[in-house]
């Protein structure tokens, strides 16, 4: 699904932030970026989501595209959207003027015209977004309400987890989505992200914390320190995190 | 500085040529006016930003309309009740409402407004000629069950200046709904001059939208003078997508307590557009409002500019008044120009304004992005979504989903040549 190949990335006249990333995640597999502040845990996501703000430097990304390894260089962030990268933010854009409904209206079209599908009539997309609501226990007139405008902060993360199982990406990054959640909004947005679980589907958690973890399964967790994957384990790595901090990876003693 | 003593000349030429009529004195006073004043310049403080030398020295004639052969009835919108004014000449009638060519009670509106954008040039240039143009006279409780939708259609091919000044009455009780439009048949270069005097009565209320889409070549000018009387609404709304160069003046006293007024409007503009609106508001009694909200989308080479100034006299106790401009600039190259200004002489009022001009933001763009919306795509979603509110000013659904669809549609093709993958 995803080869992170020896990846270098820095901002645009800025320091170098990626430092020799490797990692892989096949079809079905749910991976974990854990990581102290300032690690390049977002700045990873972005990378693969083909921000335009970072450029890689040294190495490749390579997603299966018809099932063929392809470097995915060249794509711009929108042609990576329609070759099924999905990317949820941590801090979702306000858009005042704009509906919910219509942004994830024109959003799905633009996927399913270039996938070959049909696109949606507003009637029958209303309905299928309508089937997804209950979900994240969102009442419809979320819908209607300028994209994000006003939304708490959970409500906005709920409403990144809608869009995604909308468009229902093959990969999905989610960055710091367990972020300014309480307890029972994250179990809500939890099981949304499992909702998108199945054999074909990968999701790559970015998490400062291992909560997030508790309800959803990862089967592999990177710890990533200073622009580089440092251990790589099963869950049971979060949990050891969890209980001795990330000095005990890193060698800092503060 | 030929071209300022040609353009005087042909003036009082064309001045000299028409008859001797009611309007004979205000004419002279008025060309006197404009020589005094002078084509302006960038000194000029309220033309600073736009120079109108290139579209006058280009229509340095002023000229009187012929008539055209165009099918007034190829324009029509079942949705609205047609008025045309085809070249100057008046087409349509409607039940209950009086339309003729300026009368009497056009000279009292005239002097009830002549306190109004007197040190304006263009403005006195049109007074300066006054003589083509219509009354319009909505009587005591005038209602109609559709909007009115006046079609200004200029057909010519033959450049210059031309004036129009028509004249309006909204009397006691009178609920009036009016969409003007202001379009030309053909691309060629013609200078249109216009102006409205108007006066609203007791407990009316006169929504009065003007939308301007003239051929890219045309400059056009709209000098709205409106006199608000006591528990009254006139709620301005220009649009303006056409023209090489717009000049609006629109000047609005409030009169009587209670009386009210919204100005507001779009323009949204491309290639080397450029587009001046000149607002003032004064209240000139207790307990008047005002609401402004003024918004430009500015794409390749153009610019918009915005004056727009406040003034609340010595009695004007206890008035609301609020102003904002804001500017979207979508590339490099475009510009915007505002000047929000506030005379304020009494002492408990609530005022204020306000201006902003940015970019689409990075974050937004890369938020659709990050969806799979192209970016040409994100930028005329977002550039729909600023004119959002601004819309929603035109208190009547018929006129605003006609000006919504011809803001939007023609301004995505002319910025963006509609990419709509």
């Amino acid at each position: 699904m995803l080869e992170v190949k020896k990846v270098h990335a820095k901002v645009a006249e800025g320091n170098e932030i990626l430092k020799g990333i490797n990692f892989s995640v096949k079809p079905g597999e749910v991976h974990a970026i854990m990581g102290p502040n300032g690690s390049g845990k977002s700045t990873l996501s972005k990378v693969i989501a083909g921000h335009p703000d970072y450029e890689v430097t040294e190495g490749s990304v390579e997603l299966s595209i018809n099932g063929t390894m392809t470097n995915i260089e060249d794509l711009e962030a929108s042609d990576r959207a329609r070759e099924g990268i999905f990317l949820g933010f941590q801090y979702p854009v306000e858009i005042p003027g704009i509906t919910n409904i219509n942004f994830m209206h024109e959003s799905f079209n633009a996927l399913c015209e270039h996938q070959g599908a049909d696109t949606m009539s507003d009637d029958d997309f209303r309905t299928y977004v309508k089937c997804k609501l209950p979900i994240l226990e969102m009442s419809e007139d979320f819908l209607d309400r300028p994209v994000n405008e006003g939304f708490s902060g959970g409500e906005k993360k709920k409403n990144e987890i809608l869009q995604m199982l909308i468009l229902n990406p093959r990969l999905a990054l989610l960055d710091e989505t367990d972020s300014g959640l309480d307890i029972d909004a994250l179990k809500t947005v939890a099981n949304g992200v499992n909702k998108l679980r199945n054999k074909f589907n990968s999701i790559v958690l970015v998490t400062h914390y291992q909560r997030l973890l508790d309800y959803i399964k990862p089967d592999f967790v990177h710890v990533l320190h200073n622009g580089q994957i440092i251990k790589t384990g099963d869950s049971s790595l979060a949990l050891e995190l969890e209980e001795k901090g990330y000095d005990w990876l890193t060698g800092d003693n503060k | 500085m030929e071209s300022i003593s040609t353009f005087e000349d042909n003036l009082k030429l064309f001045q000299k040529n028409l008859d001797n009529d009611k309007f004979s004195s205000l004419r002279l006073d008025a060309l006197n006016k404009a020589i005094n004043l002078g084509i302006p310049t960038r000194r000029t403080e309220t033309y600073k930003y736009t120079n109108l030398k290139n579209s006058l020295e280009a229509n340095i004639e002023l000229k009187s309309f012929t008539d055209s052969n165009v099918k007034s009835s190829d324009f029509k919108n079942d949705k609205f009740h047609n008025l045309y004014c085809l070249n100057g000449k008046f087409f349509g009638d409607l039940e209950n409402l009086e339309i003729s060519k300026l009368t009497d009670e056009s000279t009292k509106i005239i002097a009830q407004n002549k306190n109004a954008l007197t040190e304006d040039f263009l403005y006195n240039v049109n007074e300066s000629t006054i003589n083509a143009g219509h009354h319009f006279k909505f009587g005591k409780n005038f209602t109609s069950q559709k909007p009115i939708m006046i079609h200004n259609i200029i057909d010519t091919t033959d450049a210059g200046l031309y004036n129009i000044h028509n004249t309006f009455k909204v009397e006691t009780g009178a609920k009036v709904e009016v969409l003007e439009t202001y379009q030309t048949t053909n691309n060629s270069n013609v200078f249109c001059n216009f102006a409205s005097s108007i006066v609203v009565d007791e407990n009316a209320n006169f929504l009065h939208v003007h939308h301007q889409d003239f051929n890219h070549t045309a400059s056009f000018a709209n000098n709205i003078r409106a006199q608000v009387s006591s528990n009254s609404n006139y709620e301005s709304f220009t649009t303006n997508i056409g023209s090489s160069l717009t000049r609006n003046n629109i000047h609005i006293d409030l009169n009587g307590e209670g009386a009210l007024c919204t100005a507001s409007g779009i323009y949204t503009l491309a290639e080397k557009q450029h587009c001046d609106i000149n607002s003032r508001i004064n209240h000139n009694a207790p307990h008047t409002d005002s609401h402004q909200l003024y918004k430009g989308i500015m794409s390749e080479k153009s610019r918009g500019v915005f004056t727009g100034l406040i003034r609340v006299n010595k009695d004007a106790q206890l008035i609301t008044s609020q102003q904002l401009n804001r500017n979207l600039i979508l590339n490099k190259g475009a510009h915007a120009n505002s000047r929000p200004q506030l005379e304020i002489f009494a002492d408990d009022v609530k005022c204020a304004h306000g201006s902003t001009t940015g970019q689409l933001s990075e974050q937004e763009l890369f938020y659709f992005e990050s969806r799979g919306i192209r970016p040409e795509k994100a930028k005329m979603m977002l550039a729909r979504a600023f004119t959002y509110d601004v819309l929603l000013k035109i208190n009547n659904k018929l006129i605003r989903e006609y000006i919504h669809i011809e803001v939007t549609d023609k301004f995505e093709s002319k910025a963006f040549g509609n990419k709509n993958d």
